[in-house]
């Protein structure tokens, strides 16, 4: 008896899938229109997040850092505030690069010969104290005592700062264009299960006045959402992989985008994100559609 | 067994559909349910198979109170509904319209090939298992709906006027192969129609006016009845 209920169980479970299968059928060019928006949304959201992790990270690693820069006018005498400096309780050590030490290292680096009298660069103390915490507060004193002496300060929460600012802007602009995406998605797919539902009417009304369970009913539409789900995460996260893959193969590349590339192990859990995200999303826009349109004990 | 204790039906608050309804249809008993239109016969078939809700009252079928039940999958499981339209899916032959239920509840393929053609036989139209419903006549139809509405055995049969769209010698063919039905299955059958000749099959009779039961005839009583019925 117990094995007759299962077996009729699986057999209702086939149907289901049967039915979802008669469903894409039914649903012909909108299930790859589905699909492509679907994964269109999906890469652009996986962009975003990992861009997200990538410049957290960074700034992360940026905003530890208890060094900076302090820029003084080349005509400045350097060891007078040097000196006035060092009364600041919280620094550790201070090391000088002279304008000539700074041009050096910039022609180096730009691998070109210019003569020194082009050298508008100033003298830089680098200047370590004890805590990042306590960056704002000793640059504030420095500010105070270098006076009009003082060129620039350039240091590394700033850096964060301005990067922060940059990857707001990306992130509101991937959210607004993935949110734009989802919803043409959920709409277009609302719309296209609806007319399954309608042209399917006859099959759900005979179905309802015979008793037939309610998921049985309603299950093919939300697996036919599972298959949009699937197939669009399965395509987004194959493409993503893939242009991972090919950055960290290529070393320019890789070396060009090394901020924006988080860790292989990062980026796997990213990717299983996105999978589970498309694959809710779109059955859980199928699911609604049959809450709206299936009535059921009527 | 289906029972109704004091039901009543309104949708304002002074306009009763159907007004202190007193009933009990014994297991396996066959009614037709007959009345003017607007008498409230669809809304108490509705009400039986719970498309629609009673203001007050008690309704039971089986001993189980439905107003209790959540879900009417349960209830209609038990039950075969005919109407006059008869939903038939274009696209399938009668075969498999009627098998359709079938593979719906997951019945295996020997069980839907034994039930269909047992439905089909006591339908008379084993013939046309594999016509398609676009060649069948309107008679054809209504019995191949009432096929599939008994594959799954249920043990209660409703009808809304089954004979609404056939012609009178058609509609008391179809009535007389309720009878058959009742009598071979022994289903409980509730029938509501216009149809004046019913009487002629000999069967209880319920006459619903503006909402209340005006007449209800017992089997016994028919021959008086039959004389004396005039439908309007």
């Amino acid at each position: 008896m117990i094995r007759t209920t299962h077996m009729r169980r699986f057999r209702m479970l086939t149907r289901i899938f049967i039915e979802a299968g008669l469903g894409l059928l039914h649903s012909r060019w909108l299930n790859f229109v589905i699909i492509s928006i679907l994964v269109s949304a999906l890469i652009i959201f996986g962009l975003m997040l990992t861009i997200s992790v990538s410049f957290k990270n960074i700034a992360n690693s940026l905003g530890s850092k208890t060094e900076f820069s302090v820029h003084i006018k080349d005509t400045s005498n350097m060891d007078s505030i040097i000196q006035r400096i060092n009364s600041i309780k919280e620094i550790r050590q201070i090391r000088v690069s002279s304008k000539e030490q700074n041009w050096k290292r910039l022609l180096k680096h730009l691998d070109m010969q210019i003569d020194d009298s082009f050298n508008k660069l100033p003298n830089t103390l680098v200047i370590n104290i004890d805590n990042s915490n306590n960056i704002m507060p000793v640059i504030n004193k420095i500010k105070q005592i270098v006076g009009e002496d003082l060129e620039e300060i350039e240091h590394l929460p700033e850096i964060v700062r301005k990067l922060q600012s940059v990857k707001n802007i990306l992130i509101f602009f991937g959210i607004l264009i993935s949110m734009l995406l989802g919803i043409a998605t959920f709409v277009i797919n609302f719309n296209t299960i609806e007319l399954v539902i309608r042209s399917r009417k006859q099959e759900l009304d005979l179905l309802n006045f015979m008793g037939v369970t309610e998921w049985y009913i309603k299950g093919p539409f939300i697996v036919q959402g599972l298959f949009y789900g699937i197939c669009s995460s399965a395509v987004s996260c194959a493409l993503l992989s893939m242009v991972y893959q090919l950055i960290r193969n290529n070393k320019d590349a890789a070396n060009i985008l090394s901020f924006l590339m988080p860790k292989s192990s990062i980026f796997w859990q990213i990717i299983c994100l996105l999978f589970l995200t498309g694959v809710v999303f779109s059955c859980f826009s199928s699911y609604w559609v049959t809450e709206r349109k299936i009535r059921l004990n009527s | 067994m289906i029972e109704l204790y004091r039901l009543n039906k309104k949708y304002n608050e002074n306009e009763f559909v159907l007004k202190d309804l007193n009933l009990h249809i014994p297991i396996g008993q066959m009614v037709f349910l007959i009345g003017e239109s607007g008498a409230g016969k669809s809304t108490l078939m509705k009400i039986l198979y719970k498309a629609e809700n009673f203001t007050s009252g008690r309704v039971l079928i089986g001993r189980v109170d439905i107003s209790r039940l959540q879900d009417s999958s349960q209830l209609r499981r038990r039950m075969g509904l005919i109407f006059q339209d008869v939903p038939l899916l274009p696209y399938l032959n009668v075969f498999d319209n009627i098998a359709y239920i079938l593979r719906a509840s997951g019945a295996s393929e020997r069980e839907i090939k034994y039930r269909v053609e047992g439905s089909l036989n006591v339908v008379g139209l084993s013939h046309k298992a594999n016509d398609m419903p676009n060649h069948l006549s309107g008679g054809e139809k209504q019995r191949i709906g009432i096929a599939r509405s008994i594959v799954t055995n249920p043990p209660i049969l409703l009808a809304d006027e089954p004979t609404g769209n056939l012609d009178p010698v058609n509609s008391l063919r179809i009535f007389q192969l309720f009878k058959e039905i009742n009598q071979k299955l022994g289903m409980t059958m509730v029938i509501a129609t216009h149809d004046p000749r019913v009487h002629q099959l000999k069967k209880r009779i319920i006459q619903l006016t503006n909402g209340q039961i005006s007449m209800d005839t017992e089997p016994s009583n028919l021959s008086t009845f039959g004389s004396n019925y005039s439908p309007n």
